[in-house]
């Protein structure tokens, strides 16, 4: 079977040429508002329906649209809830086991769903004490998150919340701080095939130990010589990772208690003690 | 990726078996269905074995099969229900030994419906019409004629429909040639659907309606029905017209009743019970399937109850009208789901689970002492007869037929330490449970071994005259003698023979009519049958150094690659050829064809030389001793052989069959064996197909088998090559290396090999052709689930449960009460008779494994643990569990707190399941310590658990439990397993558990695969992914970290993958902070597995694994089923292969349609279409089809027919065998 070509070299050429103006000229779109498909198509993450486009313009085209708009500002209304339950959560969690989350580990892992609306940045905080054999604090700090990232529609503080349109408003101003989306279908397009190595890569990852463990990686794979300190830092870490996985946790005070919905020995009352 | 579906062995449960003169010969054959394939297979009235003739692959599901005979005719044809919505008639063709298609009728859709005709057939005795119904609704009547030439025909539908009804059971009642009769078991439920109270569901009776087919009229009525008392599961139908009273016999719960249209009284007799028997008496009994036997003179039914009594059942006729129903216990057999007594006197009997039985009635139980029950012998309603079984008596075992189904588990792995992996499979049901060991190869049974003085080189058997049916003599060959045996009752030496003993022996076989010729290094020895001896001897120092030897002519090659050829004259005379061949280098092997019959010589020769060529020489008088044609080797050959092979079955009346071809196998020295198409007009060698068969050079002999010729290969194992059912196989056989052989034909052993294996002399015969696997089997006491192999001492460790069973203590509790109840029942006479029949109740020992188990009821569960050497068969260990425990779960941990290589084995228990509606009393979690041999379980700790412990798998130095739907680590501690972690969002109930590295794949009873991930850190167990197809699993197996394939319990085979932008690094959710619009669909996981493959197998897969079958080969999912199939789904390794065989399948589809009418590409997409699996079954189907049509579709892929079937072959040897 054989197709007839219409128009010739010069004509595609132009058209192509046409369109990457068009891409390079149209506005500015930040990365996580939409998702370049595997079949190199576009879709909207904000509107529930995941529009496909097969052009940048078009789908900047859809993002000026009436429809969009509407389920921006339903969007913006949503993410402000499950960020304050979040928050919540977070802060109960926080009471109960005087655990801070990860939060490096949490943006590593957003980044990764391409759910970056959230937390990009962690910042210092003194009420938390604990060192999880991590390099940098976690800490839990409210006002810090709403103020430093540019999620203008966690406004905790106040109880009055901005109404819809102001809050899109204000979104949209903060745009153009985030990655543009034209560089990471760029990116796409000069890696192509890229994907299929990574895939493959997975199965060496399975030996991989969890997360926490990335500092140990890292002071494994470093060529410099680990120091004393590391690997005494490095003993804890998997000394406590034991203890987590046997069913204990820390509470507020940084100790060790049994976690009622785990099963211990009759006779286990104190966590095992470390190996030396 | 793309998948092959190849199936290795198929089903071999039986679901119907029909019998009748399919092939229009005298002999009968009995026709089974195999769920989706049909089978012909043909007793041997002379040795009781039973052959198969053909095999076929229908790509339908076979509901319903029936033979039936136009009046007068004297061949059967077929009918088959099945889903396609259609009838079709087929007729066995004997002389190209296939099924054609006679007719094909659509008159509904595709598919297992309620409304859809299909499930029953019925049959007008005459052969006049036939019933095909569905369960609800519909019935319809074909009527069946023959037109001018005598060929059968088929009318256009006849409606017998009636909506709101039900049917459980339809006949062809015997009228004679009154107009056909239909009766069928129904039930109407209208009342019962509107009724709202319920009552009327109460009230409703079954009925048994008789449907008249008006050939006048050409119309169907429904001419009368009639209210039943018991509720009845069949009917038989009862000879009429001049040979019987006509009238059915209906089976319902604990009575058999003969009813008739007309002034017939009904006449009812109870089914006799056991006596004595640990059943609940209150349980009713019913009869399971049936055999009717009719001769000119006489007729009977035997019966099979469901505990596996046969009775002989005969009628009393006063005047046509029955008096009187007469029942005998007949003898006891495994419960059938269909038996055929044939007119030699056979008694098949194919088996629900386990192997199939042919047994020769020798008695009919007409003049013995057991008690004969009649309708006629006054009983309390309720009261019945009392029987007690006994061993067989009337029957006699004959052969058994090996069925592997139910296949309930299966693993492949080298145990045995043979290289080849075995496969090791739990099978059966009940008692008649069986471990069985697998192993690819051909069944050899060892007839004699005798030893003999040294060790010989070379074994022949020759005839005394052509026309003889046995071998006469066996000539043994040592380094400096020759030893000759003459075969009679015994084998002794001989010296009378007019062989020459003092020398070995290059070669001997019968000449011409009568006599014999023995080449020996010095020359020929021709031996008249008068005992006069012709020698030939060779010139000057020249010896032979090869020869090759037919029955009319003799080739020798002397030393320096001379070749001598000679041919017998009319007047028996071996006569030299005048000139002599001289090749270009040393003759290592030769070989001549047989000589075909009504020729006067073989017209080629084959010579393997020393320079790694294999030349072709014509032995035709008119070019005699000028090369044909030369086929260069990789390697020197080591042994030629001609054979003609696929050569089609001759029929019954001696009509030719179709011819084959000639083949020349050259076996080389490197342990390569090659088969070259000879091309019988112009001996060009073309098709040449390799396989390697071991390490040492390959020798060919040529023997017979099943009637036709076959090559045994023996390199460091012995195969036998062979053309059975349209293909090529080539099998290796079970049984020790051996150096030389060559047929053996006597009285005990039609079709044997004898052959030389060190000093030894042993007479072989190899029974099972086309049998793939060779089986040991170990019988254990209730059905086997699950089991784990225990590696380092290649042990099993297996659990059985039994549902509705006693377990042993129980059984010998209810034997001692029911002793004492019957001595207290006695009064004061008969307390010593009744003290005597207590004792011998209770030394009674009937084999459960034939006799069957008591039933216990609904609720009642017996397992055991079993620690079993699978190599000898032996038991290390059995813990015996208490009653109403069920092992359902089990798995072999090393614990991460525990002392390293100390194994455990935990086993979940389940107390007081209720399987419908589902209840359970808890369970347990058994843990085990193995010992280092696993010869001994020693019980650690028992863990209580609220719901069914129904997976087990170890991850990460613990142990992943589910128990009901909800999955837990668990990890050892000191009294009890202690539970770490929980996840409560698997909605039903987990049936598999499968771990690879962090991740963990859950199967769900009806909800598909959950991808687990396993957060260390926060201790937790987050879903992450799931599927998006509501997949019924029955097994999972993990191909690799993305893949897994599944099975589930509607048959269909998926491969799902979770996609490259898939991560397991998710959060859980219970706190809300994972985005709204990031949930699935009605709480389903945000991602989800996408689908690789789907394919429909069409029976149930209980076991997936990824293994290599072949040493050397590549590996492969393999699949067991319910139904006994052992298949392979391959992945292809090349995108042109992929293309090649799809489109292949493409042209098998259009070219070839299935047998029994279903669309092969919609059976293949039952429940979902079908996606990157080709079938290799339909493909291989190619070899079977009209040459014609092969030669089509092969053009259009560009190939000949022999390329396309190499390919086909290819890809089966690669993966498997």
């Amino acid at each position: 079977m054989s197709f007839k070509r219409d128009g010739d070299d010069l004509n595609l050429l132009r058209s192509l040429k046409h369109r990457r103006v068009c891409e390079l000229l149209s506005s500015h779109i930040p990365d996580d508002e939409a998702m370049l498909l595997k079949n190199g198509r576009l879709t909207c993450m904000i509107c529930t329906h995941r529009p496909i486009f097969d052009t940048l313009s078009m789908l900047a085209i859809h993002r000026k649209g009436k429809k969009h708009v509407s389920e921006l500002s339903k969007y913006l209304l949503h993410k402000r809830e499950l960020d304050t339950k979040k928050l919540k959560s977070e802060q109960r969690r926080y009471l109960c086991t005087g655990l801070v989350e990860s939060m490096g580990h949490r943006a590593l892992s957003g980044e990764a769903q391409g759910n970056k609306l959230l937390i990009t940045q962690v910042a210092y905080s003194s009420c938390s004490k604990q060192r999880l054999g991590l390099q940098r604090k976690p800490i839990l700090d409210i006002e810090n998150i709403s103020k430093e990232t540019e999620i203008p529609g966690v406004a905790t503080k106040n109880n009055v919340f901005p109404s819809a349109s102001a809050q899109v408003r204000q979104y949209l101003k903060g745009l153009w701080k985030k990655k543009p989306l034209e560089k990471t279908v760029e990116k796409c397009r000069e890696n192509y095939g890229e994907g299929w190595a990574k895939s493959l890569n997975n199965v060496v990852d399975i030996s991989l130990p969890d997360c926490p463990e990335s500092i140990l990686e890292d002071t494994a794979t470093s060529s410099r010589p680990c120091s004393e300190e590391d690997v005494a830092r490095k003993k804890k870490a998997d000394h406590e990772l034991k203890l987590k996985m046997s069913g204990w946790i820390k509470n507020a005070d940084g100790k060790w208690v049994q976690d009622p919905d785990v099963e211990f020995d009759s006779d286990e009352h104190e966590p095992p003690k470390s190996s030396d | 990726m793309h998948l092959y579906n190849l199936t290795l062995q198929r089903a071999t449960g039986i679901t119907h078996a029909v019998h009748g003169n399919f092939s229009g010969s005298k002999m009968q054959e009995i026709l089974v269905s195999r769920g989706k394939s049909l089978e012909l297979l043909r007793p041997d009235p002379n040795t009781g074995k039973v052959h198969t003739l053909l095999t076929v692959e229908v790509f339908g599901i076979v509901r319903s099969l029936m033979a039936f005979r136009l009046t007068g005719g004297t061949k059967d044809y077929i009918v088959v229900g099945s889903d396609s919505g259609r009838i079709v008639i087929l007729e066995y063709i004997s002389t190209k030994n296939i099924f054609e298609k006679v007719h094909q009728e659509t008159f509904g859709k595709s598919g297992c419906r309620r409304i859809v005709p299909g499930q029953y057939l019925a049959i007008d005795p005459k052969g006049r019409a036939v019933m095909i119904g569905a369960i609800e609704k519909q019935k319809l009547v074909y009527i069946l004629n023959r037109d001018a030439e005598a060929r059968l025909t088929i009318s256009s539908p006849l409606e017998a429909h009636k909506s709101n009804t039900l049917v459980y059971h339809t006949v062809g009642v015997d009228a004679g040639f009154e107009n056909p009769m239909f009766a069928c078991l129904e039930i109407d439920y209208e009342e019962a659907d509107t009724d709202p109270t319920g009552e009327a569901a109460h009230k409703t009776q079954q009925t048994l309606t008789f449907y008249e087919l008006d050939l006048g009229l050409n119309h169907v009525v429904r001419k009368y029905s009639e209210p039943l008392e018991e509720h009845a599961n069949f009917l038989v139908s009862v000879p009429g017209g001049n040979d019987g009273p006509s009238g059915v016999l209906i089976c319902s719960e604990n009575y058999l009743t003969y009813k008739n249209l007309g002034d017939q009284h009904d006449i009812r007799c109870p089914i006799p019970r056991r006596r004595n028997d640990l059943d609940d008496p209150e349980r009713g009994m019913i009869f399971v399937c049936s055999a009717t036997h009719k001769t000119k003179s006489m007729f009977f039914f035997l019966a099979q109850t469901e505990q596996g009594d046969i009775f002989k059942i005969t009628l009393e006729t006063d005047e046509d009208m029955v008096t009187e129903i007469k029942l005998k216990y007949f003898d006891t057999v495994p419960v059938a789901s269909a038996m055929c007594v044939m007119k030699t006197g056979f008694l098949f009997v194919a088996s629900e689970f386990g192997n199939h039985y042919l047994y020769q009635i020798a008695h009919l139980g007409d003049d013995d002492d057991e008690p004969e029950f009649s309708s006629a012998m006054p009983l309390e309603e309720g009261d019945t007869f009392f029987f007690a079984p006994r061993p067989l008596r009337n029957l006699v075992l004959v052969d058994e037929l090996d069925s592997l189904s139910p296949i309930l588990a299966c693993q492949v792995a080298d145990l045995a330490n043979e290289d080849t992996p075995q496969l090791y499979m739990l099978c059966g049901r009940g008692p008649r449970s069986s471990v069985r060991v697998l192993r690819h190869g051909l069944e050899v049974s060892e007839m004699a071994v005798s030893e003999l003085p040294g060790n010989p080189n070379a074994v022949w058997t020759v005839k005394r005259r052509v026309d003889e049916e046995y071998d006469a003599y066996i000539i043994v060959s040592f380094v400096n003698a020759t030893l000759v045996l003459s075969i009679g009752e015994t084998v002794e030496e001989v010296t009378d023979s007019g062989f020459l003993g003092t020398t070995p022996t290059l070669s001997c076989s019968a000449l011409g009519e009568d006599a014999l010729v023995q080449v020996y290094p010095d020359g020929i020895r021709h031996i008249r049958a008068d005992k006069r001896v012709n020698e030939w001897k060779t010139p000057g120092k020249k010896t032979i150094v090869k020869c090759a030897v037919n029955q009319r002519q003799v080739v020798i090659a002397l030393t320096g690659g001379e070749l001598v050829y000679f041919e017998m004259d009319p007047t028996g005379q071996l006569n030299e050829y005048t000139e002599r061949k001289e090749m270009p280098s040393e003759a290592v092997c030769m070989a001549l064809a047989n000589v075909p019959a009504g020729e006067q010589r073989s017209r080629f020769l084959a010579v393997g030389l020393a320079d790694n060529t294999v030349r072709i020489i014509s032995l035709d008088p008119l070019d005699c001793l000028s090369p044909l044609s030369m086929q260069a080797l990789p390697a020197a050959a080591e042994s030629l052989c001609i054979v003609e092979m696929g050569a089609g079955e001759t029929g019954g009346e001696g009509e030719p069959g179709t011819t084959g071809s000639l083949y020349l196998n050259i076996g080389l020295q490197n342990g390569v064996l090659l088969r070259t198409v000879l091309d019988q007009v112009t001996g060009d060698l073309a098709d040449t197909r390799t396989r390697y068969l071991g390490s040492r050079p390959v020798k060919l002999f040529r023997i017979r088998m099943q009637g036709s010729e076959a090559v045994l290969a023996m390199s460091s194992r012995s195969w036998l090559s062979y053309y059975y059912q349209n293909r090529f196989h080539l099998t290796p056989l079970s049984y020790e290396s051996l150096e030389y052989a060559s047929g053996f034909s006597s009285e005990q052993c039609p079709e044997g090999v004898v052959a030389i294996s060190t000093n030894t002399l042993r007479i072989l015969a190899l029974e099972k052709l086309g049998a793939v696997f060779n089986q040991v089997s170990f019988p254990v006491d209730y059905t086997p689930r699950k089991f784990v192999i225990h590696q380092e001492s290649a042990h099993l460790i297996i659990t059985e449960t039994e549902h509705n069973a006693y377990t042993e203590d129980t059984k010998k509790q209810r034997r001692i009460q029911m002793a004492e109840e019957m001595q207290e029942a006695a009064g004061e006479e008969e307390q010593e008779l009744a003290r005597e029949m207590a004792e011998a109740f209770l030394n009674e020992d009937l084999p459960e494994s034939v006799f069957s188990a008591p039933k216990a009821g609904p609720g009642m569960w017996a397992s055991v643990i079993r620690v079993l050497d699978p190599v000898e068969g032996r038991t290390e260990q059995l813990i015996k569990l208490d009653q109403n425990e069920a092992a359902l779960s089990i798995a072999l941990v090393k614990f991460a707190n525990q002392a390293d290589n100390q194994q455990f084995v935990v086993v979940g228990v389940a107390k007081e399941l209720q399987l419908n509606p589902r209840q359970v009393g808890g369970g347990f979690l058994y843990t085990y310590k193995v010992n280092a041999d696993c010869t001994h379980l020693e019980l650690v700790h028992k863990t209580p658990v609220d719901e069914v412990p129904s997976a087990i798998a170890p991850f990460q130095g613990r142990i992943l439990v589910g128990v009901g739907r909800m999955l837990r680590l668990y990890d050892m501690g000191r009294k009890k397993l202690l539970r770490k972690c929980e996840n409560k969002h698997i909605p039903n109930l987990i049936v598999n558990i499968q771990a690879m590295g962090r991740r963990i794949f859950v199967s769900d009873v009806q909800e598909s695969l959950y991808m687990v991930r396993y957060k260390r850190q926060e201790n937790q167990l987050i879903i992450f992914a799931d599927d998006t197809h509501p997949r019924w699993i029955t097994i999972a197996t993990v191909l690799d970290f993305d893949t897994v394939a599944t099975a589930d319990k509607f048959g269909n085979i998926a491969v799902i993958r979770l996609t490259g932008n898939v991560t397991d690094d998710v959060d859980e959710d219970p706190t809300g902070n994972k985005a709204l619009w990031d949930r699935g669909l009605l709480n389903g996981a945000a991602q989800k597995a996408g689908i690789v493959a789907n394919f429909h197998v069409g029976e149930i897969c209980m076991s997936l694994q990824r293994a290599t079958l072949i040493p050397g080969g590549s590996e492969s999912l393999v699949y067991t089923t319910l139904s006994g199939t052992v298949g392979v789904l391959v992945p292809f390794t090349s995108h042109e292969d992929q293309d090649f065989f799809q489109h292949l399948e493409m042209h098998m589809r259009s070219e070839n349609p299935p047998l029994c009418g279903r669309d092969h590409l919609s059976f293949r997409s039952y429940y979902y279409p079908v996606k990157n699996v080709l079938d290799g079954d339909l493909c291989e189907q190619f070899n079977s089809i009209d040459i014609a049509k092969q030669k089509s579709i092969a053009d259009d892929l560009d190939r000949t027919p022999s390329e396309v079937s190499k390919k086909l072959e290819d890809i089966r040897t690669r993966y498997a065998f």
